[in-house]
């Protein structure tokens, strides 16, 4: 402790009777009435405030997520509708074109495969 | 000392009770310290009604970060500090021109077997507020809230040997406006 602490502990009685005055004064003013409540009131808005807030930012991030895995999911299957054909549709345009064309129905369904693969192959190059 | 550590352990059982109950609990912590925040936040703004919003906006902030205030390892000087700075902010915010003295702002408590030492009260409170602010806070931390030096250095982030020099030299200008020699009281 310092010189001034050291110095406060051997106290001048008028000192002591100094501080004793000050100290009765502590309890001279007291705060107003209201407050109270209006503390109580301010502390329960802010955490009102605070709670939805809250559940707006959850919200928020929520809908961002969403959105982040969402579009992209979204292309991706909007692209592979058009990438993906059902085996029924191959088999439909190959008796098709065995019809249209007179080729064997062996020879179409290579045909159709093909047609298929070159268009894959266009949806992969525009993806990149 | 000990009637110090008592309020502080007072003040920790009331964050105890906030950390389990939550808000419903900020009651108790007001009526705890609400008389000892506004006559501190008082010597600060020199206005009661600047004091109030301080300790109003100090414990609304502990309502909104309950968790943080709970972590304060010591609770009653940490809200000290809060009022503190607020009631700083306050004071430059607002800057009221009062004359000299005054104390037209404050709500007194006048208890019929006091009203003998009103003057005296009176006297002491135009005292401190005739005071720079840096050692009134000193004189209040270190008399009603019965703190060490130590801990008012804490409180104001200042080193324990300034704190005690800032609270002899408010004591000798103390001493020259009250004159408690005399056994009267009356401010100078």
């Amino acid at each position: 402790m310092s010189e001034f602490s050291r110095h406060d502990e051997n106290r001048q009685p008028a000192s002591a009777q100094l501080e004793s005055i000050v100290r009765a004064a502590g309890g001279y003013i007291r705060p107003t009435d209201d407050l109270r409540p209006s503390t109580l009131e301010a502390a329960r808005d802010a955490c009102r405030q605070r709670r939805i807030s809250r559940r707006f930012g959850g919200l928020a991030i929520l809908v961002v997520l969403l959105a982040a895995t969402g579009i992209p999911e979204f292309l991706f299957s909007s692209q592979r509708g058009k990438a993906f054909v059902r085996s029924s549709e191959l088999h439909r345009r190959a008796a098709q074109n065995a019809v249209e064309r007179g080729v064997g129905t062996n020879w179409a369904l290579y045909e159709v495969f093909s047609e298929l693969r070159r268009e894959q192959a266009d949806l992969l190059q525009h993806s990149d | 000392m000990g009637q110090s550590q008592t309020f502080s352990e007072q003040v920790t059982i009331c964050v105890e009770r906030l950390t389990e109950s939550g808000i419903a609990a900020l009651g108790g912590l007001f009526d705890l310290t609400s008389q000892r925040l506004v006559r501190y936040a008082t010597t600060i703004t020199r206005n009661q009604h600047d004091a109030e919003d301080a300790v109003q906006a100090a414990l609304v902030q502990v309502a909104r970060s309950t968790r943080k205030f709970c972590r304060a390892e010591q609770p009653w000087p940490y809200l000290l500090r809060m009022v503190r700075n607020e009631a700083l902010l306050i004071a430059r915010r607002k800057k009221r021109w009062t004359l000299a003295g005054s104390l037209s702002d404050l709500l007194t408590r006048r208890l019929v077997d006091e009203l003998e030492m009103e003057e005296t009260y009176r006297a002491v409170w135009s005292a401190l507020r005739s005071l720079p602010t840096a050692q009134t806070e000193v004189v209040v931390l270190r008399i009603w809230e019965e703190m060490t030096f130590a801990q008012i250095a804490e409180v104001l982030e200042l080193s324990p040997d300034t704190v005690a020099s800032r609270y002899r030299y408010a004591m000798q200008k103390l001493t020259h406006k009250l004159d408690p020699a005399d056994g009267k009281v009356s401010c100078v």
